[in-house]
């Protein structure tokens, strides 16, 4: 009994002197003028003619912070989060903020070095969400796959799976967002931040241009895993909040 | 094997008063054992002490539960054998439905002082190592969430695991944990050679004397001590269809390098090479011997100025005998859980 016992954890955080709020985050997808899902059904067409359909795409946001109004700024604790494009209408809920105004957010397109060095990790991070290379570890940043119709393989099928943390090939683009007003977090409201996330920059009209046709496996990281990181640090744009 | 069948009887009373008396149980089990001197620093530390008992004899029953297979066909030890060295004596092993593996299965000792896992070293953390067996189509075949959907629905595993983590269901970072928990201690370096190292033994004859005297001239940059290897990636002339050290760093000079394998056990976990390709010692060191009339592009520096006559061979082969350690073989403590299984 007494080895028993003596695995129970004991929440001993609470801090009653701060009330918390909740933010929300709302990751409204988008490709060109149209609104994005990763539905397997919709034809999504890039500026180079390429005309795609995804299956999959989802990605991890990691290390949310905010930044109050005096300059100081609050990470949220286990800040690890997928964001799945793939269903309607995703949104990261940051429950725990603390009362108070922020001026700006910050995060992580990827998850840091220190999560994919540290062994087996739970919630988002739980390899069972199928977001890790097995046989090479690390996380799996992001997902994209589907078909492309200019694909000359008979299947059409891309997948690109881009990661990488070490630091020579570190796939992680840190963003910073200024609320053009202040947000405020409280007990007894409901703020959101709308993110607008611009699925086709991943590809076109971006940093490091690439057509779907010619690379169409991406498994590791490396050269190109790099680019598409690029590529993906341009896909993010607050839209606008609401308090 | 008079003496095999005693040593077993002898650890079998200790086995069933450890696993219902946990508080009191004694320090012969792995858990309690210190890392011998002159040993390198752990890479691996159990994350909760206190625990380690349970969530060891946890992880020693899920290691050989075929549980952890899609069609609960394969468990780790079928291609894990204890009397092996926890290695195989396939070629390829053999995963669901018959399917056959892309490599030769390592042996497993000492994996708690090793920096990286698998041959190619693409693996770096002890916890998360199983994801691949696991996972891979051809061994164990199941995803790490229908692996989580089966244990939870194990009542004896949901209850064992809550016990000891306060939670209703069991997550993948449990499991992995509990075979960490294991595979953390299932240590080797209780070897004629260790013995004779710390004078509690002799060479049982001079050609096991002459034949340390040459691994440390013609062996030892790679085969280091006291782990007898230095976990380098290498190429060692002998050509396999494999990537190899390639497939994790992408860069064209690690085209065929593997990690130097440890020596220890040798004996017991033919067959060698990443293939599996050849079937015996002798055949491997025939291996090393024919480096010295050839020109290998890539061959590593350290195997350039290679030479071993017949002589050299033959004693080779009597030192290595050595390095083979009973206590991780027959140890009642490694081998697979035999109290009653409860439903």
């Amino acid at each position: 009994m007494l080895v028993i016992s003596a695995c129970h954890k004991h929440d001993v955080d609470d801090d009653h002197n701060n009330t918390k709020g909740s933010v929300t985050l709302k990751m409204d997808h988008q490709f060109l003028t149209q609104s994005f899902r990763a539905d397997s059904v919709t034809i999504y067409t890039l500026p180079n003619g390429e005309s795609l359909k995804f299956t999959q795409f989802k990605y991890y946001i990691s290390n949310i912070q905010l930044k109050a109004k005096n300059g100081t700024w609050w990470a949220q604790p286990e800040s690890y989060h997928i964001v799945d494009a793939g269903k309607t209408a995703p949104v990261i809920v940051i429950s725990d903020a603390p009362t108070g105004e922020y001026t700006d957010i910050k995060f992580n397109f990827g998850v840091d070095s220190t999560r994919n060095v540290s062994g087996a990790q739970e919630g988002a991070l739980s390899p069972s969400n199928d977001m890790f290379w097995s046989w090479n570890s690390g996380y799996i940043f992001i997902k994209s796959e589907g078909s492309c119709e200019q694909i000359a393989d008979d299947n059409k099928t891309f997948i690109h799976h881009v990661g990488g943390f070490r630091p020579e090939n570190s796939a992680v683009r840190e963003m910073t967002f200024n609320f053009g007003q202040d947000l405020r977090a409280r007990p007894d409201g409901a703020p959101s931040v709308h993110m607008h996330i611009q699925v086709d920059k991943m590809y076109q009209n971006t940093v490091h241009p690439i057509n779907v046709k010619d690379m169409v496996r991406l498994h590791m990281p490396g050269e190109n895993a790099l680019k598409l990181a690029d590529n993906i640090a341009n896909m993010f744009v607050l839209d606008h909040i609401h308090n | 094997m008079k003496f095999r069948s005693l040593l077993v009887w002898a650890f079998v009373p200790t086995l069933f008063f450890s696993c219902n008396q946990v508080e009191n149980s004694t320090g012969d089990h792995p858990i309690f054992e210190d890392t011998p001197s002159g040993f390198l620093e752990k890479q691996y530390e159990f994350p909760y002490p206190d625990q380690h008992y349970h969530w060891y004899e946890l992880g020693r029953k899920l290691f050989y539960d075929p549980v952890l297979s899609l069609d609960s066909t394969i468990s780790c030890a079928s291609c894990h054998k204890i009397d092996l060295a926890f290695s195989d004596d396939s070629d390829l092993s053999k995963g669901i439905q018959g399917k056959l593996g892309r490599r030769n299965s390592p042996p497993l000792f000492n994996l708690s002082y090793s920096p990286s896992y698998m041959r190619d070293g693409g693996i770096i953390h002890l916890e998360t190592m199983p994801i691949a067996p696991i996972s891979d189509s051809l061994e164990m075949g199941i995803t790490m969430a229908q692996v989580n959907l089966k244990l939870n629905s194990h009542a004896y595993y949901r209850s064992r695991f809550s016990e000891l983590t306060g939670k209703d269901t069991i997550t993948d970072r449990d499991l992995l944990l509990a075979l960490a928990a294991f595979q953390s201690k299932l240590n080797s370096f209780n070897s004629a050679f260790d013995s004779i190292q710390t004078g509690k033994q002799t060479w049982r004859n001079e050609s096991q004397r002459l034949g340390f005297e040459v691994f440390k001239i013609k062996c030892s940059s790679c085969h280091s001590l006291p782990l007898f290897t230095d976990h380098t990636f290498a190429f060692n002339g002998y050509f396999v269809s494999d990537q190899g050290r390639a497939l994790v760093t992408q860069k064209p000079e690690d085209i065929n390098r593997f990690k130097v394998p440890s020596l220890r056990n040798i004996s017991l976990s033919a067959p060698y090479m990443t293939d599996g390709s050849l079937g015996d010692l002798d055949a491997v060191l025939t291996h090393y011997q024919s480096l010295a009339n050839k020109e290998i592009v890539n061959l590593d520096p350290r195997l350039k100025s290679m030479s071993l006559s017949n002589e050299e061979v033959f004693q080779l082969k009597e030192f290595l005998t050595t390095l083979t350690d009973y206590r991780l073989t027959r140890n009642p403590y490694y081998s697979k859980p035999d109290y009653p299984f409860k439903k």
